[in-house]
């Protein structure tokens, strides 16, 4: 009797166990585990950063000192993916290189990263200029540089400061310390003045490579040297011509039977891409630069344009209306198997290839407005980031993330209007900016980075 | 105390009997209850991000709140005193960038050098920041509710048939949280009718949507996003850190996969997402009774549903 009071119990203990123990898988598992979550968007505002005034001993390195700030934060707060916090809102004074910020008074002011640095002259007399970055949250040293140059070259230390400081908070490489070619233009329609400009990107230090007296269109940057290539209607005819920024030389690309245009650099800087209009007919031409041998790319009864390589230089995309309209190709290097991309409604040209390869920039024409779009090198992802009355020759900054160009007011009956300007645009659409030049600007385009040009 | 015991031992069996036979349909029923609840999550997840105060009103603006810069400034260490002549090699809080890359140009060039790190920092403990107490925020009493509790009324009986379910329906929802990786879901589920003490003491710990959200959506403020960039798409950068019951940091957050951080455009944006963490702690409105199942935290940025082309 005892053995079967006993097995029921047994029985129920060893039930009353299993509910114990599966409560406790049930609530302990929970417990022990991370709480995993995703995060799948955040804001795209821009970035709140606090440049602060570089600190001098004497009275010109404290100016040089402020003025490299604000070039600094100008360019940054260009980018449009940076703020810089206003000046007079800081708590903490200029600290100069040797001290740690107190960063919960940069915190106080919502500054997510901090520049400070100093200015100072070395014995021999150069300028020396340090600077560091500072990541105001985490409370630790993002980067820090040391430049030396003379002085006059500050504007230049500005911009590598921007570049670094761009690059180490968003991962990709700056475009500050570049400049731009562009077309600047005056005078009334029927007689305009065009003359090659040079400036830096933010539009310092400009002044004219040619005066005015012949016709000059689409400047190119070399990728590899301060050279540039560009179309001259010199003694009237019109040629490629290479024009040498360092020395101020221009030397004739070839004499050509018939009319040359739309020349632009292999990736290599060696080469130069263009088109050759002969007996009625337009294809693509490539050029050694060094031993001057012509090679014909395309040979199509149709009008074969504005070829620009990859970057990898493997491929070349270019414009061409064989299939009855203006449309996008992509071909290998040599010419073979060209292959149409742009398949939308409306009428596409001057395609430009990144330089980081992965899109192909366009001026699109449809329903009579123009854009500035981009789509993969396969014809995919078309996006128009741009539109207005007229928006043409995209050119790429060196990290290809900002795309140039240039816009064209409509011209009224009066002859009032027609006005050109050049306006830059991210990638994402956002940031269209005027980018201010002295007179008209028209046709820009955009050096590579000026420290890996040499 | 034997009629106790046989009564006992009759009423499990009894118990057990119903488990097995009830089983099949009782799950059905809990099923059909499951569908509406899904459903239900991205209502609220949508009503939740509609109200951009919650945060706002947290942002610290120097402005609104004067007093606070002195007692923060007091709390804050002050900077350490210039360093010595260069004696003795700092110890780097960060090592500066090599900046081999970037080679000397000729004479007037600018020539980049790395800087020597700054002084030490103030002893490794670092200065958590203690930013001014925000504003209490209304609870948000038009969120919860929606979970809709069914009416208590059945609980009050006690039936046995429930008990199987539970214990059933226990192992089943245990058993893929252990190994799936879909995060956020397996905590989504809010509790199911509360039929018995036991189901409520289980899934009382549990978070609820409106409370995963709120956590995600005051992250999702702070974070600033690396767009544009080529591989922004498949960007996956995962931060780990652990609160204090007031949500505050127990320690700085944690980059895991720290072995690609030699990317630079991976270690901007895995900095970013820290420093989203770092600027939205102490996070707000978490339910203290349910510490345990916030206190350690692992985030998953990826700014997928940002970058749709």
């Amino acid at each position: 009797m005892t053995i079967v009071r006993r097995l029921p119990t047994t029985v129920l203990s060893i039930f009353l166990t299993a509910i114990v123990v599966a409560q406790m898988a049930f609530t302990a598992r929970p417990a022990a585990a991370q709480l995993q979550i995703d995060i799948t968007r955040g804001n795209v505002d821009p970035l709140p950063i606090a440049i602060g005034d570089l600190t001098g001993a004497t009275p010109d390195t404290v100016q040089v000192g402020r003025d490299i700030a604000g070039v600094v934060a100008a360019n940054l707060e260009r980018s449009g993916l940076f703020r810089a916090i206003e000046r007079s809102a800081f708590i903490e004074d200029p600290i100069g290189i040797t001290l740690r910020p107190r960063f919960g008074d940069w915190r106080l002011i919502n500054a997510q990263a901090l520049v400070t640095g100093a200015a100072s002259r070395e014995s021999d007399g150069r300028l020396r200029v340090e600077f560091r970055l500072w990541d105001t949250f985490a409370e630790q040293q993002m980067t820090g540089l040391v430049y030396a140059a003379n002085i006059e070259n500050w504007r230049r230390i500005s911009h590598l400061i921007s570049d670094a400081i761009y690059k180490r908070l968003t991962g990709e490489d700056g475009y500050f310390d570049t400049r731009i070619v562009y077309i600047s233009e005056t005078g009334a329609a029927d007689r305009r003045i065009k003359r090659l400009a040079l400036m830096d990107q933010d539009g310092s230090g400009h002044r004219f490579l040619t005066d005015g007296k012949d016709l000059v269109l689409t400047p190119r940057f070399s990728p590899t040297r301060q050279e540039i290539t560009y179309l001259s209607y010199f003694g009237d005819r019109p040629r490629v011509y290479i024009y040498n920024i360092d020395t101020g030389q221009q030397e004739i690309l070839g004499d050509f039977p018939g009319m040359t245009f739309a020349p632009r650099f292999s990736p290599d800087g060696n080469r130069v891409i263009m088109t050759l209009a002969a007996d009625g007919n337009s294809d693509i031409y490539t050029m050694d630069i060094r031993t001057r041998r012509v090679e014909q790319l395309t040979r199509n009864p149709a009008i074969d344009t504005s070829p620009s390589f990859a970057p990898d230089g493997t491929r070349i995309t270019f414009n061409s209306d064989r299939s009855g309209t203006q449309q996008i190709y992509v071909m290998n290097a040599d010419g073979s198997d060209p292959k149409r991309i742009s398949f939308g409604d409306g009428r596409y040209a001057t395609p430009v290839w990144s330089p980081r390869g992965d899109l192909i920039a366009f001026t699109k024409f449809r329903q009579g407005r123009f854009h500035i779009g981009i789509m993969r090198p396969d014809g995919s992802g078309e996006r128009l980031l741009t539109e207005s009355f007229l928006d043409e020759a995209p050119t790429w900054a060196p990290n290809g993330r900002v795309i140039m160009f240039f816009r064209q007011q409509p011209r009224s009956d009066d002859g009032s209007g027609g006005e050109v300007s050049l306006w830059s645009v991210d990638l994402t659409g956002f940031n269209q900016r005027r980018v201010v030049t002295p007179l008209d600007g028209s046709d820009p385009a955009w050096s590579p980075l000026f420290s890996e040009s040499r | 105390m034997r009629a106790a015991i046989t009564i006992s031992v009759a009423f499990h069996f009894a118990l057990a009997a119903a488990a097995w036979t009830g089983v099949p349909v009782l799950f059905r029923d809990v099923l059909r209850e499951d569908t509406p609840i899904i459903v239900e999550l991205v209502a609220i997840d949508e009503e939740t991000r509609a109200a951009p105060q919650v945060v706002k009103k947290e942002e610290p603006d120097p402005e609104d709140e004067p007093p606070k810069p002195e007692p923060v400034k007091a709390a804050l260490a002050p900077p350490p005193p210039p360093p010595p002549a260069p004696v003795a090699e700092p110890t780097p809080p960060a090592p500066p960038e090599k900046v081999a890359a970037l080679p000397p140009p000729p004479k007037p060039e600018p020539k980049p050098e790395a800087v020597e790190p700054p002084p030490p920092p103030p002893p490794e403990t670092r200065i958590i920041p203690d930013p001014p107490t925000p504003k209490p925020v209304p609870p948000r009493t038009d969120v919860r509710p929606r979970t809709k509790p069914t009416p208590p009324s059945k609980a009050a009986t006690f039936d046995a048939g429930r008990i199987s379910v539970l214990i059933d329906k226990s192992r089943k929802e245990t058993t893929p949280e252990a190994d799936s990786e879909e995060a956020p879901k397996k905590f989504l589920q809010p509790p199911p009718v509360q039929q018995s003490p036991v189901r409520q003491a289980a899934v009382g710990n549990r978070l609820t949507i409106s409370e995963v959200d709120a956590i995600r959506f005051q992250i999702e403020q702070c974070w600033n996003v690396p767009a544009g960039s080529r591989d922004a798409r498949d960007l996956v950068i995962r931060i780990q850190f652990s609160l204090k019951p007031d949500g505050s940091l127990k320690a700085p957050p944690v980059i895991l996969d720290r072995e690609r951080m030699g990317d630079g455009f991976y270690r901007a944006a895995a900095e970013s997402a820290r420093r989203a963490v770092l600027l939205c702690t102490p996070l707000k409105n978490l339910p203290t009774a349910k510490y345990d199942r916030w206190q350690e935290i692992t985030l998953t940025f990826n700014p997928r549903d940002m970058l749709g082309g």
